[in-house]
């Protein structure tokens, strides 16, 4: 039977900013001074510190090194690629045929039923409260019309009603309401 | 090209347009869906017409200038019509109306053909049950009660019964389409059966 080991002693007493280095500290930072001098020196600090100084300002690339990043990404565009059948070849066009087609019906399509599209003006366009559509006047009559006259007042009566239906539709496309 | 090739470009082009067709349609069916066209300037134009000619008709009537009231309304239901091809309730809702005060102008001028013509061309344009639809049965009865009149002056006893019923028929169904339309303001409440129900 083993006996488990004591948990590492932790000083709990309080650090003191002001206290002077410690020659642990003093060569830690005698490290990273020189590793920031000289980037060929390996110090995780100092990459650290330089990375987060290229992110706040990033200095020009060299052209060797332009080149080089360049030449990796490309490379595997350049590789060697068997010749393209004859077959892929013309896949290739039929596609491209389809496409072009369907831009050139698409077009067609929108220039002959412009109707049918909803106008940037119209309400699938707005966000809120959908604008007021043509129907039926029959509800602002209550009572059904006298025997003889009345036309006159009822077309005022509907006319009245739709301007008010397009001055609400006007606002609402002018984002007022 | 071969003619595999152009076999194959043929079909994607085929394809191409049944995709887009189908397409179209499915847009327009949505936009039929989606209800009539938004209250626009158009409609209120041709509102503010059919306004400003009934007033003036109704200067006219007031300088018992019938004829002249006849014109402006004429007018009216020549006029150019908003959306053309959608249906615009308004639109159809001002014609029957203005074909109702018509063939009423025109029996004051006992023109009863020209009444019951104008009134026939009204109920074309009202054909659900609604108090347009109503009052130019209304006015159909009226023309032919004037016609049954006129016919009994001239001693077609046989014939001015005839437009007496036809009147009584058309009333009654006016009195059906109004209580139909009073009983769905009410909420749903309808007292007849139809536009040729069994009051009599």
């Amino acid at each position: 039977m083993t006996t488990p080991k004591p948990p590492p002693a932790v000083s709990l007493a309080p650090l003191d900013p002001d206290a002077p280095a410690s020659e642990e500290e003093l060569g830690q930072a005698g490290a990273l001074r020189d590793a920031l001098a000289d980037p060929t020196v390996a110090n995780e600090d100092a990459e650290l510190l330089r990375t987060l100084s290229l992110m706040e300002s990033p200095r020009p690339l060299g052209a060797e090194e332009h080149r080089a990043i360049l030449a990796r990404a490309l490379a595997p565009r350049h590789a060697v690629r068997p010749p393209a059948r004859q077959g892929a070849r013309l896949i290739r066009v039929a596609f491209g045929a389809g496409a072009a087609m369907l831009a050139v019906a698409a077009a067609i399509l929108l220039l002959v039923e412009p109707g049918d599209l909803a106008p940037p003006s119209d309400q699938t366009a707005l966000a809120g409260p959908p604008l007021a559509r043509v129907r039926s006047t029959q509800s602002l009559f209550r009572e059904p019309f006298a025997r003889q006259g009345g036309e006159s007042a009822r077309v005022d009566r509907i006319a009245m009603a739709r301007a008010s239906d397009l001055r609400d539709n006007e606002f609402r496309r002018w984002g007022v309401r | 090209m071969g003619g595999p090739m152009t076999r194959r470009l043929g079909a994607l082009i085929v394809c191409a347009c049944a995709l887009l067709g189908g397409c179209g349609r499915a847009i327009s069916a949505r936009a039929q869906e989606d209800g009539g066209p938004v209250i626009d300037t158009d409609v209120m134009a041709y509102l503010s017409e059919a306004r400003a000619l009934h007033h003036e008709a109704n200067l006219k009537e007031d300088a018992n200038d019938l004829p002249g009231a006849l014109v402006a309304l004429g007018q009216l239901v020549h006029a150019r019509k908003p959306h053309e091809g959608a249906a615009v309730p308004e639109v159809e809702e001002v014609l029957a109306d203005t074909y109702a005060r018509m063939a009423e102008l025109r029996l004051r001028t006992k023109d009863v053909t020209g009444a019951e013509s104008d009134a026939r061309a009204g109920l074309e344009h009202a054909p659900d049950s609604t108090y347009f639809r109503g009052h130019l049965l209304e006015v159909s009865g009226e023309v032919e009660e004037t016609r049954a009149a006129a016919l009994a002056d001239a001693g077609l006893r046989d014939q001015a019964a005839a437009a007496r019923a036809k009147a009584l028929k058309l009333l009654n169904q006016a009195v059906t389409v109004q209580d139909e339309v009073v009983g769905r303001s009410l909420g749903g409440q309808t007292g007849a059966t139809g536009e040729g129900g069994a009051r009599q």
